[in-house]
């Protein structure tokens, strides 16, 4: 109950802070929560007459909500029975409360329900609510599934609305057991009307492009919608529309200029229900464009507590007036089971600002769970592309789905609920798509950490479920073989971040000197930026592993795996800049400290020309190339001085040295019989020829066939 | 042990993620040790607390206890005999110790009651298969794809590849794969998946059109010009795959450097090289 009510308190703290405008809707409360509730236990079923309003419940006890036992926030406690394993399978509950309008002037009717397991929910005698209990007839004996109370689940009733007199009104309500020892019970109901239209939540924006963008919110009643929007505040002179009345709306904005801010507004066709100067959005760079890019990054975010508030202040603090390009939520977005009611508390009441003006692409996780009937649940709320509309290859699938912004190619997997076979529909979806992307950036994300010494442990194979171990055996080499440069997950309550590392699939153990392509600190002031020669999907090259699962709490574990040049246990969110050729990367705790950094430079050090370029081809060559014995490598000095000419393997390894000490000016030719400098021959593959002189270094690729 | 362990863990992953009858992830913040410990002391103070017993059972299911799960589920089992979870349960971990007849009859048990249950579909569709009934595996994959509230392409694949191991025409396993594109899009693994069918069936230039379909989504496009190169050598249309072998290559030329030098990409360019090297075929004429 007290972080229920801590939740709460910062939810109206959120509220205050947004400023945006909205219009409240009209309307009263019938049941508040807490009121009091006449309740009967007992040990058989109720005569069917119980729901109706003429039943004589006189006898009955009664008492504040919230009723019930077993939970630290129950207020009026109901009995079990005589026999602690053997509860009485269903609870009675019963109030009336009095409409003062017309039923004709009501437009919405909403239910907040704090329920433990499962319930029917009756109106003047007719059922209006079930939730956690089978479809069809039920009775007494009928058990329910597992459903946890604490938090008030909002329920559309306006469907009963019509049910309603103007007058006394009776509600009666059925609460189940899951089984016949569990140890709490739980019931408080709140209903509330409006006569006007509302924003309940949002907006918020999906699957944005260059061109487009997905504005969702929901509204207290069913509505038509309408978005209005233009490159000004002031003249919001375009349209995007939908004339069928509903409480979800969503609405494509098309046609789009790319790197374009956008002002908008939220509501009917008639009438604005939200939006001033916040109301605003920038679209994607045009496909393969550079643009300096800010990414915000939070894992495992979904309490609704003030720590995840901490660390979302702590972000905007720090970004300030610079906006988020976009941002990516690494899984176990609303805790515990990811229901609507906690979506609504861990996401779309803790970020109301960013949401309207950055577009999020989330990752499901653990407590994200699937719903089955009228809930909804991470794919209800989310609208992901599963066509390639943002870029990237049609997956099919919300669950897995990649989308491109400038020069970058964003992957999202799914470690929680796909299949992570090597041949399963997703592996094979991710190696057509980073086939067939050629931007200069790969940045991969899921829930599941490949590399963890956190609240979980990567070593241990079966630790949830195998996850862990599934992603690093089976994804981690498709993606170090087509170049991926950075890979983001949470899980971990903790932040761990690797050095640049490539081919560490096996425990913690396994793990050698040459997996680790830069055993340094990435910084730029410390022992150097990471480098990578290929701006582009160069294989092998190394990617930065990061856990960033400590959004909203931190947790336990050794924090020592090898692979991590640092591990923390603090609150706090990753802050990514990309700009052209280079990546930096920030860890920004929830008291606003750069607690790690790291800088990724592409296309250096070896800087190897662009192919066709007329300068590098004279300066250094090599014929035949392919070849199969030997290769002739030629290089021209301008000026006499000191040259070395070697030969890297694919991995950047060097695998033999041709020439090195002074050289004449002019042209120089040496012969490759494709050995290392032991004498013994190499396989086919891919070498480059890098010739490093006092003026630069250069890189000719040369491809040696059987 | 450990190898049979592994490979119990295998035969779950290949029977997919919804071969976990509960979810145990739902509290997970801790491995499943940590979480078998956690029932235990709940098990500890309510002995007759079932549904922590039953999630026990399935964390040691998880764990590779397959003795302690099953102890766990004969514990339920008599104390509430009509609890069908158990069965349920019970089917899962008959197929991680590699009995899957057995996992059939408690899955039927189970599906008696619940014949709609997806979950329970899929993973007696996969003990189906291990025991090299894929006809039976492929009524099992149909009833869960009509009650499954979100369809994936993981699903449609599974099907067609049941069909089609039951012997089912090409264009019935084709159906189902188009059974899916209708309702997912064109996503790249199930077209390419149906352009492999329709070369299967000589159909060329339907196997032609749905590469097209997906080919537009390709930025680079040296793997799918690959792809329709294969399909029009396959029909015997050499000139034509050469002319794409050719575009695939300068496709991959036209690439810079580095990003030639991917191990994806070096395969494509030898095999075309291999292709482009060799006398050019004759026609074979037949379209």
């Amino acid at each position: 109950m007290k972080l229920c009510r801590r939740a709460w308190a910062s939810i109206a703290l959120v509220v205050l802070a947004s400023f945006g405008f909205a219009v409240a809707a009209d309307g009263a409360t019938l049941v508040p929560r807490y009121s009091a509730w006449k309740y009967r236990d007992t040990p058989v079923a109720l005569p069917s007459t119980w729901i109706q309003s003429g039943y004589n419940d006189s006898s009955w006890p009664s008492g504040p909500g919230v009723l019930g036992y077993g939970d630290g926030f129950i207020v009026t406690t109901v009995p079990w029975g005589p026999d602690a394993n053997n509860k009485y399978r269903t609870t009675y509950f019963r109030l009336s409360f009095v409409l003062g309008v017309s039923p004709a002037s009501i437009q919405g009717l909403t239910l907040g329900a704090n329920y433990d397991d499962g319930f029917v929910l009756y109106l003047n005698g007719q059922e209006v609510a079930r939730r956690s209990l089978p479809a069809g007839p039920i009775d007494y004996s009928t058990f329910a599934t597992t459903h946890e109370g604490g938090s008030y689940e909002a329920i559309d009733l306006a469907a009963a609305i019509g049910l309603l007199v103007q007058g006394t009104n009776q509600l009666a309500i059925e609460v189940h057991q899951t089984n016949p020892t569990s140890p709490d019970l739980a019931m408080d109901l709140e209903l509330s009307y409006t006569t006007t239209p509302g924003i309940t939540r949002g907006p918020y924006l999906q699957t944005g492009s260059h061109n487009q963008v997905k504005v969702r919110w929901r509204t207290n009643v069913a509505t038509d919608g309408r978005v209005r929007y233009g490159l000004t505040a002031g003249n919001l002179n375009l349209t995007a529309s939908n004339a069928t009345a509903t409480i979800e709306h969503e609405l494509a904005l098309t046609g789009l200029a790319p790197n374009t801010t956008y002002y908008y507004s939220i509501g009917t066709i008639a009438q604005t229900l939200a939006g001033d100067v916040t109301y605003r959005f920038v679209t994607a760079p045009a496909p393969a464009t550079h643009k300096p890019t800010r990414i915000w990054v939070i894992g495992d975010s979904g309490t609704g507590s003030g720590a995840a508030a901490a660390v979302r202040d702590a972000y905007s603090a720090y970004t300030g007036v610079r906006s988020t390009d976009l941002w990516l939520m690494l899984g176990d977005n609303a805790y515990q089971t990811g229901t609507d009611a906690q979506y609504q508390t861990g996401v779309f009441d803790m970020y109301p600002v960013i949401l309207r003006q950055s577009v999020l692409w989330p990752t499901r996780g653990n407590h994200d769970q699937i719903h089955a009937g009228p809930d909804n649940d991470y794919y209800d709320l989310f609208t992901l592309p599963t066509a390639g509309q943002a870029g990237g290859l049609a997956s099919g699938s919300e669950a897995y789905y990649s989308f491109d912004y400038g020069n970058i190619h964003f992957i999202c997997l799914d470690s929680e609920g796909t299949s992570r076979t090597v041949g399963g529909a997703m592996a094979q979806w991710l190696r057509n798509d980073l086939a067939a992307t050629p931007r200069d950036w790969v940045i991969a994300y899921w829930h599941h950490p490949p590399y963890s010494r956190g609240s979980h442990d990567s070593d241990d194979s079966l630790d949830s479920g195998g996850r862990l171990k599934d992603m690093r055996m089976n994804f981690l080499p498709i993606l170090d073989s087509a170049g991926v440069d950075l890979v983001l997950t949470g899980h971990s309550h903790s932040y761990e971040r690797s050095f640049l590392v490539n081919g560490h699939y096996g425990v913690s153990s396994t793990l050698t000197s040459a997996m680790i392509r830069d055993g340094g600190d990435g910084r730029p002031a410390g022992d150097g930026a990471y480098a990578k020669a290929t701006l582009g999907t160069g294989p092998n090259e190394g990617a930065i592993y990061a856990v960033a699962g400590s959004s909203a709490q931190v947790g336990g574990g050794t924090l020592n795996h090898p692979v991590n040049v640092i591990s923390l246990n603090e609150l706090g969110s990753m802050v990514l800049d990309v700009n052209g050729s280079r990546m930096d990367a920030r860890f920004l705790s929830s008291t606003g400290q750069v607690r790690d950094s790291f800088t990724i430079i592409k296309g250096a050090p070896v800087a190897v020309e662009p192919r066709g370029s007329e300068s590098a081809l004279s300066l250094l060559s090599s014929e035949p190339n392919p070849f199969a014995l030997e290769t002739r490598i030629s290089f021209r000095l301008s000026a006499p001085g000191p040259a070395r000419l070697q030969v890297l393997d694919a991995l950047g390894r060097r695998v033999r040295t041709l020439a090195e000490g002074p050289r004449t000016a002019g042209r120089h030719d040496l012969t490759w019989d494709g050995r290392d400098d032991r004498g013994e021959p190499l396989g086919a593959g891919v070498y480059f020829a890098v010739l490093e002189t006092p003026t630069g270094t250069w890189a000719r690729r040369m491809v040696r066939i059987r | 042990m450990l190898r049979s362990l592994r490979l119990a863990l295998a035969t779950l992953a290949c029977i997919s993620a919804a071969a976990l009858p509960f979810s145990p992830q739902a509290s997970a913040h801790e491995g499943v040790h940590d979480e078998i410990e956690r029932a235990s002391r709940t098990l500890v103070e309510q002995p007759s607390d079932f549904a922590a017993r039953l999630r026990r059972a399935e964390l040691r299911r998880l764990g590779g206890d397959w003795a302690g799960a099953e102890k766990d589920l004969a514990a339920v089992r008599v104390a509430d005999p009509n609890r069908l979870e158990v069965s349920l349960c019970a089917g899962a971990l008959a197929i991680d110790r590699g009995f899957p007849a057995i996992a059939i009859e408690h899955l039927g048990r189970f599906l008696v009651r619940h014949p709609d249950d997806s979950r329970a579909l899929r993973l007696r569709a996969g003990a189906w298969r291990a025991l090299g009934r894929p006809a039976a595996a492929a009524i099992d994959l149909e009833r869960a794809l009509a009650h499954t509230r979100r369809v994936t392409p993981e699903l449609f694949l599974e099907l067609s590849l049941a069909r089609r191991a039951a012997g089912a025409s090409l264009d019935d396993v084709l159906g189902v794969i188009d059974d899916g594109i209708a309702r997912l899009g064109s996503a790249v693994t199930l077209e390419l998946a149906a352009a492999q069918l329709e070369v299967a069936a000589g159909r060329f230039d339907a196997a032609l059109a749905r590469v097209e379909r997906v080919a537009h989504q390709y930025s680079r496009r040296e793997v799918i010009l690959q792809r329709r190169a294969e399909i029009l050598t396959a029909a015997g249309r050499h000139d034509e795959a050469r002319a794409v072998y050719a575009a695939a290559l300068a496709e991959i030329e036209s690439l810079p450097e580095p990003a030639r030098s991917s191990l994806a990409v070096l395969g494509v360019e030898e095999s075309i090289r291999r292709v482009l090297d060799k006398p050019a075929a004759p026609e074979e004429g037949g379209r």
